[in-house]
């Protein structure tokens, strides 16, 4: 299938700005690579389930139990950047 | 014999209850890393201090003292955790993963961090930011990947067992590369609990050892439920050690006719096929079988792996841990971090995962890989049917030259070929060293079986590597 | 006439009242230290796993059966993928296509005019509202699903200028969103939509439904289409609404902004919109230099689920008589008005403190009448909820049972209350102690009236001729020579009868 692969909005949808010399190498790999993917469109799915789990495994639940970690210090302690009890982020700008 | 040469079982033996003798082991091993790994690069993280501080008083368990290394997807409380990436570089997780717990309830001794493919995207060791680990038979060749420093440090004798992780053949490649035993469990028989993932739905951690029974000593412990892992399955684990020695008279082992085709080596084919006799003359019998879906698997594999991983590496964003590249708001943050942060290899396979999984291309990419992965599923049901194993090649290649493929993403994704379809059917398999190129590059068969069947696995690679005796041949460093 | 109609749907997230969250072991209380309720799994640290918490999924199964959904036999989660820094994964764990539940309604009474009534309406239920008499009508608010999700954690902004903080207590916590279909179609029916939610709700003890500790949060999608239109026009979604007020108000901002726009001509624009409480009005969200493309796909973590028909059915057994019912019972069995009853049921607090009052034999009407005005305007002033006052419903009852005696007047009742509120003490004991009981004896009743009459002469002598217009001022006069304490029926008699 036709898959002009828009890696101007792909990366900004992962959040990745690529360098203009890093963009062009990219774009080729991704469109080669999904041209070599394209070989499943021979394969008739129609009636074929899709399987997300391999394993027949069903209902697996934890109870209601409170079980204090207690890593909340040794997390902000190795933190990037923290603020007291809280980690601290630069300016959220609207429009994310 | 030098005590870092000792199996996993030998080293058991020699420590005994003894101290001294434990302290000799790590004192031999941690000169043996001085020594060799400067040239091999099987380590990232390797700290003596580290070593020293988990000296117990009392030696107990079936690992007691006896090290064991980790590839540095696993988190360790306290020891820095990166997946040889530069945007994790200064993480220190707070918690054990459940292998490292159960490792140390073994009592074994956490004893390095093993180099890897950066967030293990690659069959090379060669996209880590330490440099690549290369192959202890041949420096210029690469070790495999994607714990490709797992497999190099059991190969150069700079451990005595290790574990790896394997998404789509990431423990199996390169121990067939570097000649040792590497197993990839069941899906849902190791917990991933502690595991940094990369394709949820496909990674396991397995054993990396120097002969089939070490790997069933180790799998004996990291083996199990784990309530911490909702897909961790609730079969008990047998004692897996109790399948060598076994003879493997009357299996039934099936020879996928898909697997020799086009692009096989023909040393790697005349090893496996070699290899084949050797079943037959020790009584099993051989049948052809079929998995024709197996050509699809990698396909498969670079939409669902890569799918997971996109959403797997979204959380690197510097906000917690890890890499910050500081800036004046948060969506340059975001960006410069990542940006730095990762690299080619983490970004292509981010990128096209993020393609499969957006909107428009949802359907036309990710559901038909995951109804895809449904065929090549039902391929090994079927065979299964008939046969007790699947045996074949591991790699289609013994290893290459190190940068040889690295330029080129789908010629590196094809070296995957015979190993990403136990991934995607979530069956267990191993390589098991069964001889060497002509340049003396080791090369590795694979077995397969079905799911929570490594018993079977373990039988018969013992009765093969007591045949052919393949791991007492060690590289010259 | 306008020829536009609004189409509304609400999507309200609860919080399911559980001990831990919804995928780890960490505590979900409110008001903990910043960050102090976390672990490597709500943290999103590398390499830690979900694990579903059962009582959430009993919860919701609960809220499903309530709101008459089906319960699907298979249920799955996913990961909603988008990058904040109060969403620790980078992907949220939600439900997309295999929620919990689907295809519900809630029946809701309102006064809200509405263009097309179920055909039934409520005999008989009056209320007053702006000095109009209403009419409550039934009306059927379809419920498109329910699912489960994590929370995420909070992004502060106050008291900090060079950047924010992150507190991630929040995340992780379990949440369930209830989307109706866009079958609202005024700012009143939304109101009524949400008291009748939130009422369910408490009734199945599922959730706090606290606004202001976020255990609620409603947001709005709202259009606005000409009259008899099948098409539906471009929806606006509001979000920033802390109380169901502000839903109400900010959807009658917006079906004016926007029947305004279209009346002018424009296109309604499909955005997110802010509720600015300060301004009261809607506020656009600059447009998004990032179009919203969540990439949902099945969260590998976990593993599906399929809840077997008996537990459904043990689940169902243990849901409690839900509002609608209760309300029905309350006209039934103690003649209650419709208005009345659905008053009183609306919060089960007050609608089980009624029932406790009835217990002890008083008349129905009087609690009911009692504790709609005055109790709930003195609790109000004083913000407190009836299940914290210092009024018990056995003194409660106490106290109407005074009224029903006789021994005191409703003027001395609403003087008894407060103090009852404020002290705790019984009604009895405060009447005792104050001297509060109506005169009743026929002796001092009339010295007080023989008093009265020989000091109003003019109006005595005017009843005496037949004038009884005359007659409640001399009744006033003796009862305040009672300090209000004389029965005033036995005043009206005496007095009568002196002055035939």
């Amino acid at each position: 299938m036709e898959s002009k692969i828009n890696i101007d909005q792909v990366a900004k949808l992962a959040r990745l700005s690529l360098k203009p010399e890093e963009k062009g190498k990219l774009s080729k790999d991704l469109e080669n690579i999904l041209a070599y993917v394209d070989l499943l469109q021979e394969l008739d799915t129609s009636k074929v389930e899709p399987t997300s789990h391999v394993l027949p495994i069903e209902n697996v639940f934890r109870k209601d139990k409170v079980i204090e970690s207690g890593v909340r210090n040794f997390v902000l302690d190795h933190a990037p950047k923290r603020d007291g009890k809280f980690f601290k982020v630069p300016k959220v700008i609207e429009g994310l | 014999m030098e005590p870092y040469r000792l199996t996993l079982k030998q080293a058991r033996e020699f420590v005994g209850k003894d101290l001294s003798k434990r302290d000799q082991l790590l004192d031999a091993l941690v000169r043996r890393v001085n020594d060799v790994d400067p040239r091999v690069n099987a380590y990232v993280h390797f700290d003596p201090k580290h070593i020293s501080s988990q000296k117990q008083a009392e030696l107990k368990g079936p690992l007691a003292g006896i090290p064991i290394s980790i590839k540095d997807n696993m988190v360790i409380k306290g020891w820095e955790t990166t997946c040889a990436s530069n945007i994790l570089k200064g993480f220190i997780p707070p918690y054990d993963a459940t292998v490292i717990r159960k490792l140390r309830d073994a009592g074994a001794v956490i004893f390095g961090k093993c180099n890897m493919d950066e967030f293990a995207f690659g069959s090379s060791c060669e996209t880590s930011a330490f440099g690549p680990t290369r192959n202890p038979w041949n420096l210029d060749c690469v070790s495999g990947g994607s714990s490709g420093g797992s497999a190099a440090c059991v190969a150069s004798d700079t451990a005595i067992a290790a574990l790896g992780s394997d998404t789509g053949g990431s423990i199996r490649q390169p121990a067939s590369l570097c000649g040792v035993v590497g197993l990839k469990p069941t899906y849902g028989r190791v917990s991933r609990y502690g595991l940094i993932a990369f394709g949820s739905s496909l990674d396991q951690i397995g054993p990396l050892t120097k002969t089939v029974e070490d790997s069933a000593i180790l799998l004996n412990v990291i083996a199990g439920h784990d309530e911490r892992d909702s897909t961790s399955a609730e079969i008990p684990v047998p004692d897996y050690t109790a399948f060598l020695g076994k003879n493997v008279k009357g299996l039934k082992i099936g020879i996928p006719k898909e697997y020799f085709v086009k692009g096989l080596d023909s040393e790697v084919e005349k090893a496996v096929r070699a290899a084949i006799k050797v079943f037959q003359d020790l009584g099993a019998s051989i049948a052809e079988v079929s998995l024709p879906h197996m050509k699809y698997s990698v396909a498969v594999y670079y939409i669902v792996a890569v799918a997971e991983a996109s959403s797997n590496l979204g959380r690197y964003d510097g906000v917690q841990y890890g890499l910050r590249c500081e800036k004046n708001n948060l969506v340059e943050m975001y960006f410069e971090t990542r940006d730095q942060g990762f690299g080619a290899e983490a970004k292509r396979r981010i990128l096209l995962g993020t393609f499969v999984l957006s909107a428009g291309y949802y359907d036309a990419y990710y559901v038909k890989g995951l109804k895809a992965r449904t065929l090549i599923k039902q391929d090994f049901d079927r065979v299964f049917e008939k046969v007790d194993l699947i045996i074949g090649p591991v790699s289609p290649t013994p290893a290459f030259k190190i940068g040889e493929k690295l330029d080129d993403p789908l010629s590196m994704y094809l070296s995957d070929i015979y190993t990403i379809a136990a991934n995607l059917a979530g069956v267990p398999a191993m390589s098991v060293p069964c001889g060497f190129s002509l340049t003396g590059l080791p090369i590795g068969l694979q077995l397969t079986a079905k799911p929570f069947e490594e018993g079977t696995i373990f039988r018969v690679a013992s009765a093969y590597e007591a045949t052919m005796k393949w791991n007492e041949r060690k590289p010259e460093l | 006439m306008n020829q536009y109609e609004p189409v509304i749907g609400l999507e309200v997230h609860v919080q399911l009242k559980t001990e831990s969250k919804i995928f780890c072991a960490c505590r979900t209380a409110f008001g903990a230290e910043p960050n102090q309720n976390t672990c490597p799994v709500c943290f999103g640290l590398p390499g830690s796993l979900p694990v579903l918490n059962e009582r959430v999924l009993e919860l919701a199964i609960k809220v499903g059966l309530a709101l008459d959904c089906e319960i699907s036999p298979k249920i799955k989660f996913d990961r909603k993928n988008y990058f904040y820094p109060d969403l620790p994964k980078a992907y949220q764990i939600s439900q997309y296509d295999m929620p919990v539940s689907k295809s519900g309604y809630l029946i809701i009474r309102t006064t809200a005019p509405h263009p097309n009534p179920l055909p039934r309406q409520i005999e008989g239920g009056q209320a007053q509202g702006e000095g109009r008499v209403r009419v409550l009508q039934e009306r059927k608010i379809g419920i498109t699903r329910a699912h489960l999700e994590e929370d995420a954690g909070k992004l502060l902004h106050e008291g900090i200028t060079d950047g924010s903080w992150v507190d991630y207590n929040r995340a992780g916590v379990p949440l369930l969103e209830i989307v109706s279909e866009p079958d609202i179609r005024s700012p009143d029916e939304a109101y009524d939509y949400l008291m009748a939610l939130k009422s369910i709700l408490q009734y199945l003890d599922v959730s706090d439904c606290n606004m202001e500790e976020g255990s609620l949060r409603c947001d709005a999608n709202i259009s606005v289409r000409k009259k008899r239109d099948e098409k539906l026009g471009t929806k606006v979604e509001i979000k920033n609404l802390n109380s169901f007020r502000a839903v109400q108000k900010a959807i009658a901002f917006e079906i004016e902004r926007q029947t305004g726009a279209v009346e002018g001509g424009e296109t309604i624009r499909q955005e997110t919109r802010l509720w600015n409480e300060g301004k009261q009005e809607t506020i656009s969200m600059r447009s998004k230099e990032f179009a919203h493309d969540y990439r949902y796909f099945p969260e590998p973590d976990l593993v599906p689920f399929s809840v077997p028909a008996t537990k459904i059915e043990d689940i169902r057994k243990s849901i409690p008589e839900l509002p609608f019912s209760r309300m029905g019972r309350f006209q039934s069995e103690y003649g209650l008005s419709e208005y009345d009853a659905k008053v009183l049921i609306a919060d089960k607090k007050w609608a089980d403190f009624f029932e406790e009052c009835i217990k002890e034999k008083v008349n129905p009407k009087l609690v009911s009448n009692w504790l709609q005005t005055d109790t709930a305007g003195l609790l109000n002033e004083r913000k407190i909820e009836i299940s914290a006052a210092k009024i018990t419903a056995k003194t409660f009852a106490g106290l109407i049972k005074l009224i029903e005696k006789g021994t005191i007047s409703g003027k001395i009742a609403k003087e008894v209350l407060p103090m009852m509120l404020d002290t705790g003490n019984t009604a009895e004991a405060i009447v005792k102690e104050k001297g509060m009981e109506q005169v009743t004896d026929v002796g001092a009743l009339e010295q007080a009236i023989d008093r009265v009459i020989q000091e109003n002469p003019g109006p005595a002598g005017q009843v005496r001729e037949g004038k009884k217009q005359a007659m409640g001022f001399l009744v006033g006069k003796v009862m305040q020579l009672t300090g209000g304490k004389a029965n005033p029926k036995m005043v009206n008699e005496l007095l009568a009868k002196k002055l035939s």
